[in-house]
């Protein structure tokens, strides 16, 4: 009779149901006469999405609607705000932007439960990046991006001049020396580096100090980022940027602060203020997280 | 505050209890009024620990099935005597004016 409750359990936060989920079974069952009871299970859907969704570290729920501001803001910078030469570039961000913040706050939330293991975090961090820059890279090149580029371009031809009308006849194509596949090697290496980077900061402080964890780990990804930019230049005024540089807004900083051009600076600080709030209220809403460790220790005293 | 909560910190007024020993006894108390399912017996449990008014007492495994013991704490019992001030003040200003009838429907 348990296995139908244990279905609609599924709706907790999985930690909730680690620690009281078999208690919650065993009360309904008890409530039942050890019968099976559409009501309970019900209870239990209702109650553990509503949980989950109030729950601050089931952090998929923000981890969808973090790229899907980020997504928004973008767009808005595309039609309201930027200057008509950088339109196809950005529109195809949209490829990109939903992939860093996600891996993000998964990753954030696995490190502060378990700081001691940060090593094997970023391992999956690092590799889950470099997938993705290789997915994102071939789509780019072979379909979605030319797609994108080439439909704005139809749709609004007078908006797209210079540079980029000459890069669209000629997409794939090397460009002051830097070929596509060594953006994308670099942009696999900075997805490391830039993995490494906020491994160790959320390590250092997302159990005990969460909102310094939620403005430090989004600083030190915009760090990488920026350093990122202004050592590979011409990449990004073509559609290479696949990965790191479109996703995360040190992107837009480093543009803002180095190709001014292409970007509305108002446009760029205002989501980068965004940006780093976000991350601050996601990290720090509920509190410091608690490490496994320590409350796998209390439960054990308590009992 | 919901009667629901009222009748939950009501159930261990006599000494802790467990999730279900609380929903038995607050069923009891309110004459079956108050039905909980489990779910919305341990969201109030965890809300009512959340905010200080019960506490976990202990834990212990009964049969191989985990259980936690929950008592109120100072803060509930304060709530708890505040609310039941509340409704005897609704209680007195509603038979000032329909006691009569009141007093018909419990005849």
């Amino acid at each position: 009779m348990k296995r139908p409750y244990r279905f609609s359990m599924r709706a907790y936060p999985p930690g909730y149901r680690r620690d009281h989920g078999e208690e919650l079974i065993d009360t309904a069952l008890a409530m039942t006469g050890g019968r099976w009871s559409a009501r309970q299970s019900m209870g239990f859907l209702l109650h553990g999405t509503k949980k989950s969704l109030m729950t601050p570290r089931r952090w998929w729920g923000l981890a969808v609607v973090f790229p899907v501001a980020f997504a928004c803001s973008q767009t808005a910078v595309l039609f309201a705000a930027l200057p008509p030469e950088a339109a196809p570039v950005w529109i195809t961000k949209w490829l990109t932007i939903p992939s860093l913040p996600i891996l993000f706050i998964l990753m954030a939330e696995r490190i502060a439960e378990r700081p001691q293991r940060w090593r094997a975090t970023t391992v999956i961090w690092a590799a889950a990046g470099i997938s993705m820059v290789g997915v994102v890279a071939r789509r780019a090149e072979s379909a979605s991006e030319t797609i994108s580029s080439v439909a704005y371009y139809r749709l609004w031809p007078t908006r797209v001049t210079g540079p980029i009308e000459v890069h669209l006849d000629n997409i794939g194509a090397p460009w002051n020396g830097w070929t596509p596949a060594g953006i994308v090697v670099r942009e696999m290496v900075t997805v490391v580096i830039l993995a490494t980077v906020t491994s160790l900061v959320l390590r250092r402080c997302a159990t005990t100090e969460p909102m310094l964890a939620g403005i430090a780990a989004p600083a030190a990804v915009m760090t990488v980022l920026i350093i990122y930019r202004i050592s590979t230049p011409w990449a990004f005024i073509l559609d290479y940027d696949f990965f790191v540089g479109d996703t995360l807004i040190g992107a837009t900083i480093g543009e803002l602060l180095f190709f001014p051009a292409p970007f509305d600076p108002v446009a760029g600080i205002g989501i980068g203020i965004a940006a780093l709030s976000m991350g601050g209220l996601i990290l720090s809403w509920g509190g410091a997280i608690e490490p496994a460790e320590q409350r796998e220790a209390q439960m054990a005293q308590a009992r | 505050m919901r009667e629901p909560t009222y009748f939950l910190l009501l159930a261990l007024t006599d000494g802790p209890r467990h999730g279900y020993g609380i929903a038995q006894r607050a069923a009891e108390l309110s004459e079956d009024r108050v039905k909980l399912t489990a779910g919305t017996l341990y969201g109030a449990l965890d809300r009512l620990v959340g905010s200080a008014q019960i506490t976990v007492d202990r834990e212990d495994t009964v049969n191989g099935r985990r259980r936690r013991y929950y008592r109120l704490t100072e803060g509930g019992r304060r709530a708890l005597v505040d609310e039941t001030v509340r409704l005897r003040a609704t209680v007195t200003a509603a038979e000032r004016l329909i006691g009569p009838e009141v007093g018909g429907a419990q005849a």
